[in-house]
């Protein structure tokens, strides 16, 4: 299991070195250009969403890591119920170390605004929830804005591995209906049903129950991070389920 | 060691039965020949033991143990396909590396000297390779990984003859050197026939023959001569099959050979495995 890890991390780091190495350009470029406007008050420069591209990475990442892992860890005699375990470990720790990663770049974004205080540096989790932030101590701001980047990055990877490997085990007329469906029963089918049929009545109760489980309605964190910490579980087990039957094509 | 046993597998494709309750045994340290038609059975009689695939009942074990879902038991056998299951996008040297860590036992100086052998250019891309240099690589691998149990899947599919004579000389060399269960899977039935011990034919899912090449071939014997000749001689025997050429008809006897009972103008001459693998095949 362990050559396994060590496997899907020496896959993954040259991405995430020419990730991180955009991310920084692009960094580098914000600041320049915020060194070079005027500092008059009025002016200003903010970057925000790095977590949102980060989420959005990990999800991309997910997607394409099923199929040449799986043919290459069963080519080398690993059984699926060790790759399983091998892609828990590694998709903890890759997110954990992207979390870290992001925290420390938002850090030194939060040096420039010292240096430069027209320059913003800012997290779309951390505005979601700013009032919880500044009422609390700095040590349990930081647990929670890794657990939260932790947490959200961790259901983007699981759910973009759950998809590829949804669509291995699929057949292709079950392929052709999750196409449909993924984007037709949310974005069509639903909104109709419920605006003919229920005076939208579904809407609201879902919106409520995302509020809920985001912790929107009491601006705290905690429960968005137990949200997708469960999703993640959730995904987990349906790795399980899928991957325990898939055989070579 | 007790082998590899496959024990009562079948397996089903939709409406096709691939395998259709196969036991058999590969022993330690024997070359065996896994020979059949195209869709007869054989990769996924090879797939299965080692759980590529999943048998739909029976059981394979590897030295006692399930093969099915266990790393202690699939880490005693390799599998070299047909098809690449490696990256396309990886160089042969790191396939080599890669290899090594899964596989604690796989010699890279020897598979580098392999490489050279047989011209491989390790600094290229799985993806780069030709067919023949594709068959090379995995070969390379098959033979450095150094399990108590290498399956070879076609391994000289693209070949040319050059590397064909070289694999067989390696094949042997490496075996007398550090003897272990080798399984071909091939079409090549007269240029194999040389270093297996072990045959198992397999038809439309089902073991024909399971004996050793010496067993096999000494049950039956060829007679060749004028067409009539031979029919006159034939007459209430076992016969497999024949094949005419001009005035010439050989006939294959599966039965011993008293030589006092062959007339004049007959010739016998032993059983050659591909023309008893058509026969046997054929019917």
């Amino acid at each position: 299991m362990n050559k396994a890890i060590k496997y899907q991390w020496s896959d993954v780091k040259r991405t995430l070195c020419i990730y991180y190495s955009v991310i920084i350009l692009v960094v580098a470029f914000f600041f320049i250009v915020g060194m070079l406007t005027k500092n008059d008050g009025e002016t200003y420069s903010s970057f925000n969403g790095l977590e949102m591209c980060t989420g959005i990475f990990l999800f991309v990442v997910g997607l394409n890591s099923f199929k040449e892992q799986f043919f290459m860890f069963l080519q080398n005699g690993i059984s699926r119920k060790s790759i399983w375990k091998s892609r828990v470990v590694y998709s903890l720790s890759l997110c954990a170390f992207m979390a870290v990663a992001d925290m420390i770049l938002m850090a030194i974004g939060g040096l420039f605004h010292r240096i430069q205080p027209n320059l913003y540096f800012t997290s779309v989790l951390a505005g979601l929830y700013q009032d919880w932030f500044l009422q609390n101590n700095a040590v349990l701001v930081l647990l929670v804005k890794f657990l939260m980047f932790f947490a959200v990055y961790l259901a983007a990877f699981c759910a973009g591995y759950f998809i590829t490997m949804l669509y291995y085990r699929i057949g292709r007329r079950g392929k052709i209906a999750l196409s449909i469906g993924l984007w037709g029963v949310p974005f069509v089918g639903f909104p109709l049903v419920d605006d003919l049929l229920l005076n939208n009545r579904a809407s609201r109760f879902l919106l409520e129950q995302m509020f809920r489980l985001l912790g929107f309605n009491v601006g705290n964190p905690v429960p968005a991070i137990i949200t997708f910490l469960a999703v993640s579980i959730i995904l987990y087990g349906l790795w399980y389920l899928l991957g325990r039957r898939a055989v070579v094509k | 060691m007790s082998g590899i046993v496959v024990n009562n597998v079948t397996k089903n494709f939709g409406d096709t039965c691939a395998l259709d309750g196969v036991s058999l045994t590969f022993e330690p340290e024997r070359i065996y020949g896994l020979l059949g038609r195209n869709g007869a059975g054989k990769s996924t009689l090879l797939n299965i033991i080692t759980n590529r695939i999943f048998a739909d009942s029976g059981q394979v074990t590897i030295d006692g143990m399930p093969a099915r879902e266990n790393d202690e038991a699939l880490r005693k056998v390799y599998l070299m396909s047909e098809k690449n299951y490696y990256p396309e996008s990886m160089r042969i040297r790191e396939v080599f590396q890669w290899t090594g860590e899964f596989y604690p036992e796989f010699d890279m100086e020897y598979a580098l000297l392999l490489a050279e052998k047989f011209g491989l250019n390790v600094k290229k891309k799985a993806r780069e390779l030709s067919t023949g240099y594709a068959s090379i690589f995995k070969v390379i691998v098959a033979l450095s990984v150094n399990t108590p149990y290498v399956l070879l899947d076609e391994p000289v599919l693209g070949l040319d003859a050059n590397h064909r004579d070289l694999f067989y000389r390696v094949l042997i060399e490496k075996y007398s050197e550090h003897p272990s269960t080798i399984v071909i899977s091939t079409h090549l039935i007269e240029e194999v026939s040389a270093v297996i011990d072990g045959i198992i034919i397999i038809k439309n899912g089902r073991i024909l023959k399971d004996q050793s090449r010496e067993e096999l071939l000494s049950q039956g014997y060829t007679v060749s001569g004028s067409t009539a000749a031979v029919d006159r001689y034939i007459q209430g025997r076992n016969v497999l099959g024949s094949s005419v050429l001009g005035g010439l008809k050989s006939v294959y006897i599966m039965e011993r050979c008293d030589r006092t009972s062959v007339p004049d103008g007959l010739e016998i001459s032993p059983l050659d495995l591909q023309s008893l693998f058509i026969q046997l095949t054929n019917s």
